[in-house]
């Protein structure tokens, strides 16, 4: 009996070997006709394509650990990169491809976080931090020179 | 049997290091008596260390599932290679492997011509701190000797991810390095320790820092090569949190080899080169306590319990304060001297280290700002690829610049040339960067150009410097190789592009100048795995045609599936091909993709090693000389 | 302790403990990624489908009661297995559950509720996920807490225990129902 339930365990274990959240499961099965749609996607212009693909590598996946649309093969990357791919070649612009996104995943989906008051710091000190020392660094040297 | 003995080498390390650590803390500070030396236990360390893994390694290879570490990362049918490398696949390993590491670089500072004196063995002494913090770690939170709790006949099998060349490499040039920092921390400790603070540390140090560095950067770029290889969709850098932990290191590092240049002889910014060392191999210990402890979202993360990250803060917190505290105690009576003008290589070479630690908190920032959002309850947000490379590139394109100044400067004061050829110079070398650029593409991007012309211009300057003092010097070769790889980076970035077409055997697309046939399908078993192998053969209208073979594989045990790319390289760029879904019962969705200009990424990358082994074979000489000669006391 | 009274000392030490307490805080911090409350606000006013075949206007307009639960689940997810007995027992008590059956397939999931029982009034069929993006689904099994006008008062992700029960979502339900 003991066995059995090794052996089952073992089974049940096997799938979940990456380090995973443990809240909550996102296998499903692949769906072959959205698999065919994403990955064979036609775009009218090669310019288009190419503005899609980056967008879409600059939206993360809400259900996986660090990956972007374009990186990450689980069913929901592949949905939201296939809505993204049609906005786009149907002429939408970017930023209403990232609201859309947002409105429903919030910001946690940008992989650039937005120019606002909340994210000063994050844009602004690493400026402020290169200007200081280029300020800092200019006049220890100019101490000498006067003496 | 065996497995036990490993165990015992590894509390065998964890004791007598603790026990020499405390023994000659009393004697040098309490008793003031010399007479502690640290040198045999150190060696001995050194070969306890390399016995357990090696037992941890022939457990591996002999498929003693018994052991919960082997089981979970091994399995009968991987092949022998990889289940070597699986000895630091997991967690567990890894940590032995540090221990290794850290008794390893130990051992190596004990054989120098000098450990007898009092500044080595205090040396060898923060050294023994730290073998002692990990080795008790390893022991009692991350054991690889552990027993199974269920007996099982077959293992989990290596992460068919791992199950790649790449694999064997990284990790230990990655610790190697990450590690050896341990030993730059060390020599700048015991030069704080001594009473008299002694500014020579700086020289005792350099071949540890260049080797650490060496390592470091090979180890980085391996895995970039091999991310590049095996993930399917021909990234090379993706600003994950393991990425950049294993970054920030890598950065101050380079500060330091930088202000080094100017505390060694010129007695500049001797508080940066102290703040730098010290800083560096913190920076190691948070690195590895990010990727274990899960407390940033990454694909890279070990599946650990997050306790075992209090462990490694402890460590970190106690590092940090013991090495800052010290520094504090001894900054008023460090005195550098100053930069006597802004047009000179001194001042070029603070504003290079101060470039790289802007970089270095940048990195920093960007990796911890969405962990302080969401504590502060703001909300979850993500700092990705567009965020650091945005930030990265006036940081490029200044140091660039810099690179291209700077042999053309003296330390002190002036320039080689006069400015009107400077200008010259640098105008001709811009144009003819330029020209190149635009001789290859149709349509160019500003950014690209820019780094092309100022690519130009670094690598014309040290020519120029190899002209003048016919001397091949790490600088030259270092800055050659971060110009090349600039260029490959930005021209990857801009000028890359994918087809995603549905093929079937004996269907062919036409492209721009080449064409694309689908030959066949293969099904073929491999060891562990079951695949079908497509062949499909490229031809150019020059005449030129090659044949790649991408896979789809199936891993049984883990039941995983993965797409294995084929790659062609060209000095202008990669023909990457993946098999992705199977659409109908004979055709795939086949993508391909040309990665511009990945090679020059890889070569750059090569020539920055190619330069730090310069000064280490010039050490290597220096050392069997004096061997040769008989042991010739330093003064 | 005289190093105490060196200014830059303190400082430096009030960093390091700083750093180290974020750090801290970050491993015992029990949200991982994207656990921040719901965005989306309002529930999707979308046609879809029942996993009985039949298919409807508005998913809003199964929103009979003053608050419901909607729970996101899926035949193939473990962790909805486990949570299941719990729906059951809330069900039986009289806390009105809609099932959002999530990128399953209609033979698995009616097979399922057949053999374990069904906690569920009805139960949305989002075999392709449509709705599931339109709400914000991240993954299984999720539980939204929804009133009658839509609105969407509070997400909890992962397995609905008692304890979750009792601290965010008893407060809006009839004595009776909370035990």
């Amino acid at each position: 009996m003991n066995r059995v339930i090794c052996l089952l365990m073992l089974v049940l274990l096997s799938p979940f070997s990456f380090a995973q959240s443990s809240q909550s499961e996102v296998f499903a099965a692949p769906d072959s006709e959205l698999e065919r749609q994403v990955e064979l996607f036609e775009f009218k212009t090669p310019q288009l394509q190419r503005s899609a693909i980056e967008l879409a590598k600059s939206l993360r996946c809400p259900q996986c650990q660090n990956q972007n649309l374009v990186e990450s093969n689980s069913p929901l990357a592949k949905d939201l990169r296939l809505i993204v791919f049609n906005k786009i070649n149907s002429g939408e612009s970017e930023q209403q491809v990232i609201d859309f996104m947002t409105a429903r995943y919030g910001e946690f989906v940008l992989y650039k976080p937005s120019f606002t008051w909340k994210n000063a710091l994050l844009w602004g000190l690493p400026v402020l931090l290169l200007v200081a020392f280029l300020f800092v660094s200019f006049k220890s040297v100019g101490k000498r020179e006067r003496e | 049997m065996l497995g036990e003995s490993g165990l015992l080498a590894l509390v065998l390390i964890a004791l007598l290091s603790s026990l020499s650590f405390a023994h000659y803390g009393w004697c040098r500070f309490q008793t003031k008596s010399s007479r502690a030396s640290l040198t045999f236990i150190s060696r001995l360390n050194a070969a306890l260390a390399t016995f357990s893994l090696a037992v941890l390694a022939s457990l591996f290879l002999s498929d003693q599932f018994q052991f919960a570490y082997v089981a979970a990362h091994s399995n009968s049918a991987l092949p022998p290679f990889f289940k070597f490398a699986a000895v630091w696949g997991g967690h567990e390993g890894s940590m032995l492997f540090w221990v290794f590491t850290l008794c390893l670089w130990s051992g190596l500072i004990s054989l120098h011509s000098m450990h007898q004196s009092r500044y080595f063995q205090n040396v060898l002494w923060v050294m023994s701190g730290f073998v002692a913090a990990f080795a008790w770690f390893t022991l009692l939170a991350s054991n690889p000797f552990s027993y199974a709790e269920l007996f099982v006949s077959e293992g989990r099998d290596l992460n068919p991810m791992l199950q790649d060349i790449g694999l064997i490499f990284h990790p230990p040039l990655l610790y190697l390095g990450y590690i050896g920092f341990s030993t730059v921390l060390a020599f700048a400790l015991a030069a704080l320790l001594e009473n008299q603070y002694d500014h020579r540390w700086i020289e005792y140090c350099r071949t540890w820092v260049i080797s650490a560095w060496m390592l470091l950067t090979l180890g980085i770029l391996i895995g970039s090569w091999w991310a590049y290889n095996e993930l399917g969709w021909g990234g090379w850098w993706f600003w994950d949190p393991v990425e950049n932990a294993s970054l920030l290191p890598w950065l101050t590092a380079s500060a330091l080899l930088h202000s080094m240049r100017a505390s060694a002889r010129h007695q500049q910014l001797k508080l940066w080169s102290l703040s730098l060392a010290l800083v560096t191999f913190c920076l190691s210990i948070l690195g590895t306590f990010i990727v274990r402890s899960g407390v940033l979202t990454s694909v890279h993360a070990f599946a650990v319990d997050p306790t075992k990250g209090v462990a490694l803060l402890a460590i970190l917190a106690v590092t940090l304060l013991c090495s800052f505290i010290l520094l504090f105690k001894h900054s008023d009576r460090i005195k550098s001297a100053q930069f006597n003008a802004i047009a000179s290589r001194g001042y070029a070479v603070f504003l290079a280290t101060g470039l790289f630690c802007v970089a270095t908190f940048t990195v920093f920032l960007g990796t911890f700002y969405p962990m302080v959002y969401e504590l502060l309850g703001l909300g979850a947000i993500s700092v990705g690829a567009p965020y650091f490379n945005a930030l990265m590139l006036p940081l490029t394109i200044g140091a660039l610049l810099l690179m291209g100044l700077v042999p053309y400067l003296k330390w002190r004061k002036g320039s080689l040339i006069s400015l009107r050829n400077l200008v010259l110079v640098w105008l001709i070398s811009f144009a003819v960067g330029i020209g190149c650029y635009l001789a290859q593409v149709k349509d160019w991007q500003p950014v690209v150009a820019l780094v092309w012309g100022l690519a130009a211009w670094v690598v014309s300057s040290h020519l120029y410097l190899l002209w003048r003092y016919r001397r091949l010097s790490f600088m030259v070769l270092a800055h050659i190789g971060i110009a090349m790889l600039c260029v490959g980076a930005v021209m990857n970035g801009y000028h890359s592009y994918e087809l995603n077409r549905k093929m079937a055997p004996e269907t062919s697309i036409d492209i721009d100048n080449f064409r694309v046939e689908y030959q066949e399908t293969l099904w073929y078993v491999g060891p562990n795995y079951t695949a079908e192998q497509a062949s499909i053969r490229f031809s150019f209208e020059q005449g030129q045609a090659f044949v790649v073979k991408p896979e789809r594989r199936h891993y049984q045990v883990r039941v995983m599936n993965m797409s294995e790319p084929a790659i062609y390289s060209t000095w202008h760029g990669d023909y990457y091909v993946t098999l992705g879904a199977k659409v109908d019962s004979q055709s795939y969705a086949v993508k391909i993709q040309y990665r511009a200009y990945i090679l020059w990424v890889w070569c750059g990358a090569l020539l920055i090693i190619l330069g730090a082994f310069l000064p280490l074979l010039k050490q290597a000489s220096i050392l069997t000389t004096r061997a040769t000669h008989g042991a010739i006391q330093e003064s | 302790m005289a190093l105490f009274k060196n200014r830059k000392v303190f400082i430096f030490i009030l960093l390091v403990v700083g750093f180290v307490g974020f750090l801290l805080a970050g491993l015992q911090s029990e949200t991982n990624g994207n656990r921040s409350q719901t965005v989306v606000r309002t529930f999707p006013v979308v046609s879809t489908t029942l996993l009985n075949g039949q298919s409807i206007e508005s998913a809003s307009s199964l929103l009979g009661d003053e608050y419901q639960l909607v729970n996101v689940w899926a035949s193939w997810c473990g962790i909805c297995k486990s949570e299941h007995s719990y729906l059951m027992t809330l069900a039986q008590r009289g806390v009105p559950i809609i099932g959002l059956n999530y990128r399953d397939q209609q033979l698995a999931a009616t097979g399922y509720l057949k053999d374990a029982g069904s906690p569920y009034n009805e139960i949305i069929y989002d075999p392709k996920g449509q709705l599931s993006i339109e709400l914000g689904v991240v993954g299984t099994p999720e539980t939204y807490l929804v009133n009658a006008s839509g609105e969407v008062v509070y997400k909890h992700y992962g397995k609905l225990t008692e304890k979750a029960w009792q601290k965010r979502f008893a407060r809006y339900f009839d004595k009776g129902m909370t035990l």
